[in-house]
């Protein structure tokens, strides 16, 4: 498996187990991978930083991302390791950490690569493979068991802690039981999975075609000559977002992005919103088409407007304005401009758009406004507004793993541990 | 030797001027130029200038300041401004001083025309008092100071000996940084610079107080070379970086076209896949953008790394902070920590002959 994927991967599997309780096969299998991921999203929020000298704002920032007060240190060690951070010390108290975050190549690379060097558990690595396929595609269980041939406590811990987390769920479909990952729906999983049923040899090449190029038109010959991906708009799996500009309605495709929570959903579908009006002018525009659309989308997020004025932007844009992303002006009597709504909500579905763009996918979508407001010092970390507590979960282990558990306590205690 | 010139103390007590003024400031650079001879090609010493102050403001738009400082009684002051003038056009900097013990009114009738300010003894005074100059604990005034800096550059040869192969590498570095780095186009200098630290970066040894030295001035070098990309970047627009940099750095678009096409029949013709860019590169590009992201502690990286040098390695303190009034910049400090660990990474060089930057 790529080391970028990898590095997404960790960092999911953070994502969906950073509110579940302490439990053993969690700690005890994926301590790697957990590790891998706290850092990849703290990370994520460090971008951008040129050094943060007050250790309480990052304890407090690392806390709304599930980085506890203890684990901060080895996850800032992971981070060094990689040389994403300096950590300056005075004595034993952390005076100051300087920022090296690269910001023009992707750092997932960079920590998928630091995965595999600090040896993930066989679990770990079967577990994260295992999502990375599932992404890809649905897989009947029995298939799933065969394939990756498993002892079946270990397959039980397997499940468990990925369902626990989010990152697969079970259904029964026609008498079988299918494993999908949520991650990987968009909408209703039943339609996904009956979709997946009528072309199981497709899907996971269609999802591919969508990943690499999120935006795409649905009258692009790619989808028109593509069945799965047809159908798949045809049967509500893929929602495309409707742009109409100077040259007509035009819609435009994403890949699938499950497992959020409802204020993520809603800054994704402004990031394809965004996405989907630069591919417009990318593809469909009246006059001169864009040529470098990551260019557009920085110059939008970092001026808040076009440099120059346009006489399509006012319809082009339009599906921002009813996201309350933005409002054209008009500049003369043919140009109009689009100006951005500089909250952080808005920034930061741009800054999804451009990864969106970059890696088709998503990661910055998790980015924890709260916390990144903190380490940029805009909040007051010791009484922010909006901090909601968030209940940790207990871990539902099946008795597969109930009994391993106690088979594990069992050969402590007699003293039988290899 | 240094401490039997006359005009030493002037320069000293200038370049001290020029720190407080938030100068980075080498003293006696020489002006070389460079012809063919045969296969090889010379250096012939031009003429040398006593000081040079660079610095560069939030908006990373350089200024240079070129002084000469002159005691002697056999000096025509007319012909030394014309002289300088041109010393001031050939570097393109921005004011020139000159500075006497007393300045003719001859000279003071012309120095305005031709863009120079003229200070003597009095003016200095007034300047070093305005200033608050005896408030920087560096004695940079200090000809023994100054000495004892001199005496740590260059290869250390025993009389009638012969230098060694790694000696000769090392004195390559040195005639580099004394010279050509002021004669060749500055967009060349940052790619040469590497290069020569990564041929000598295993010979540098951290505990040898020379090689600690040389490291220093490579890693001021160094910070001066990316705050100029970082300037011509910020010039040409800073919506790709990445992009801009490569411009600046291979002499232009066309430049840089050319040699991705040279590169392209290069692999094509050899079944190599070896990349334009350099593998250090992309850090670069990245401290780059951390100078641009952040241009008020930029500004101030060059004379940081000179006051740490001064400060900390030289005269073994272990806290910025007083030379700095007590509220040093965390921002220029973060940058020079950044610049040196970029500068070792690209070159090979061990990373504890910055520990006193690192340890900031």
């Amino acid at each position: 498996m790529d080391k970028l994927a990898v590095g997404l991967r960790t960092q999911d599997f953070h994502e969906g187990l950073r509110e579940i309780k302490a439990y053993g096969p969690k700690e005890a299998h994926f301590g790697t991978t957990l590790l891998i991921g706290k850092a990849a999203t703290l990370a994520m929020h460090l971008r951008g930083l040129l050094y943060i000298d007050n250790y309480m704002v990052l304890k407090y920032a690392a806390g709304q991302l599930g980085i506890g007060v203890l684990e901060l240190p080895t996850v800032l060690r992971e981070l060094e390791e990689v040389d994403f951070v300096s950590v300056i010390k005075e004595g034993e108290q952390i005076k100051r950490v300087d920022i090296r975050v690269p910001e023009f190549r992707d750092g997932y690379e960079d920590l998928g690569s630091r995965w595999q060097d600090l040896g993930p558990s066989e679990i770990e690595q079967v577990s994260v493979d295992t999502l990375q396929s599932l992404l890809q595609s649905p897989i009947e269980e029995e298939k799933l068991i065969k394939t990756l041939g498993m002892q079946p406590e270990e397959y039980a811990i397997l499940r468990d802690v990925m369902e626990n987390g989010q990152l697969i769920r079970l259904q029964t479909l026609e008498g079988e039981k299918i494993i999908y990952s949520p991650l990987a729906v968009d909408g209703n999983p039943t339609k996904y999975l009956q979709w997946t049923e009528r072309f199981p040899s497709q899907v996971s090449k269609a999802l591919k075609i969508l990943r690499n190029h999120q935006g795409l038109p649905v009258s692009d010959p790619i989808i028109s000559g593509n069945a799965a991906l047809q159908d798949a708009v045809m049967t509500g799996v893929l929602a495309p977002v409707r742009v109409s500009g100077s040259t007509g309605l035009q819609e435009f495709l994403f890949a699938p992005r499950g497992g959020l929570a409802s204020e993520e959903r809603i800054i994704l579908d402004k990031a394809r919103a965004i996405l989907a009006c630069v591919r417009y002018g990318q593809k469909f525009a009246a006059g001169r088409p864009i040529l470098y659309p990551k260019r557009i989308l920085e110059a939008l997020r970092d001026n808040k407007r076009f440099r120059r004025g346009h006489p399509d932007l006012y319809s082009q844009y339009g599906v921002l304005v009813e996201k309350l992303i933005g409002y054209p002006i008009q500049e003369s009597s043919d140009r109009w401009n689009f100006v951005i709504n500089d909250t952080p909500e808005n920034m930061k579905a741009f800054d999804i758009a451009i990864s969106l763009l970059e890696i088709g996918e998503s990661p910055s979508v998790r980015i924890d406004l709260e916390a990144r407001n903190a380490l940029l010092g805009t909040a007051n970390y010791l009484s922010p507004p909006s901090t909601r507590a968030r209940l940790a979960k207990s871990f539902k282990g099946s008795p597969e793993t109930q009994a391993e558990i106690i088979r594990q306590l069992s050969a402590i205690g007699r003293g039988m541990t290899i | 030797m240094i401490l039997d010139n006359k005009d030493l103390n002037l320069k000293l007590r200038f370049k001290r001027i020029l720190f407080q003024m938030g100068y980075y400031s080498p003293i006696e650079v020489e002006l070389s130029q460079y012809d063919d001879v045969g296969l090889e090609l010379k250096r012939t010493s031009l003429t040398d200038l006593d000081v040079l102050g660079i610095k560069f403001d939030p908006a990373l738009i350089s200024y240079k300041v070129v002084g000469d400082c002159k005691t002697g009684k056999g000096v025509s002051d007319p012909n030394r401004l014309f002289w300088l003038r041109g010393v001031l056009d050939y570097f393109g900097a921005n004011t020139a001083y000159y500075l006497r013990p007393r300045v003719g009114r001859q000279a003071r009738a012309i120095a305005p025309k031709l863009g120079i300010r003229t200070v003597d003894e009095k003016d200095l005074q007034i300047l070093e008092k305005n200033l608050n100059v005896e408030s920087i604990p560096i004695p940079i005034q200090d000809p023994n100071f100054h000495s004892q800096q001199r005496q740590l550059w260059g290869i250390s040869v025993p009389k009638g000996a012969k230098p060694t192969p790694d000696q000769l590498g090392l004195k390559n570095t040195y005639t580099y940084l004394a010279y050509n780095y002021w004669y060749i186009e500055q967009h060349r200098n940052l790619f040469l610079l590497v290069a020569h630290f990564q041929k000598i970066a295993h010979l540098l040894n951290p505990l040898d107080p020379r090689d600690v030295f040389l490291a220093h001035t490579g890693v001021q070098r160094f910070a001066h070379c990316v705050l100029e990309m970082a300037s011509n970047i910020q010039a040409r627009g800073t919506d790709n970086i990445p992009q801009n940099a490569k411009v600046y750095l291979y002499g232009g678009s066309l430049a840089l076209r050319d040699r991705q096409e040279f590169f392209e029949l290069l692999n094509r013709l050899t079944g190599a896949n070896e990349p334009l860019d350099p593998p250090f590169l992309n850090d670069i590009i990245e401290f780059t953008n951390r100078i641009i992201n952040n241009p008020v502690a930029a500004s101030e990286v060059l004379r940081y790394l000179e006051a740490i040098y001064g400060w900390c390695v030289q005269l073994g303190n272990n806290d910025i902070a007083p030379v700095f009034g007590g509220k040093p910049s965390l921002g220029a400090i973060v940058l020079a920590r950044d610049a040196a660990i970029t500068f070792y990474k690209a070159t090979g060089m061990r990373e504890d002959i910055f520990s006193k930057i690192l340890a900031l």
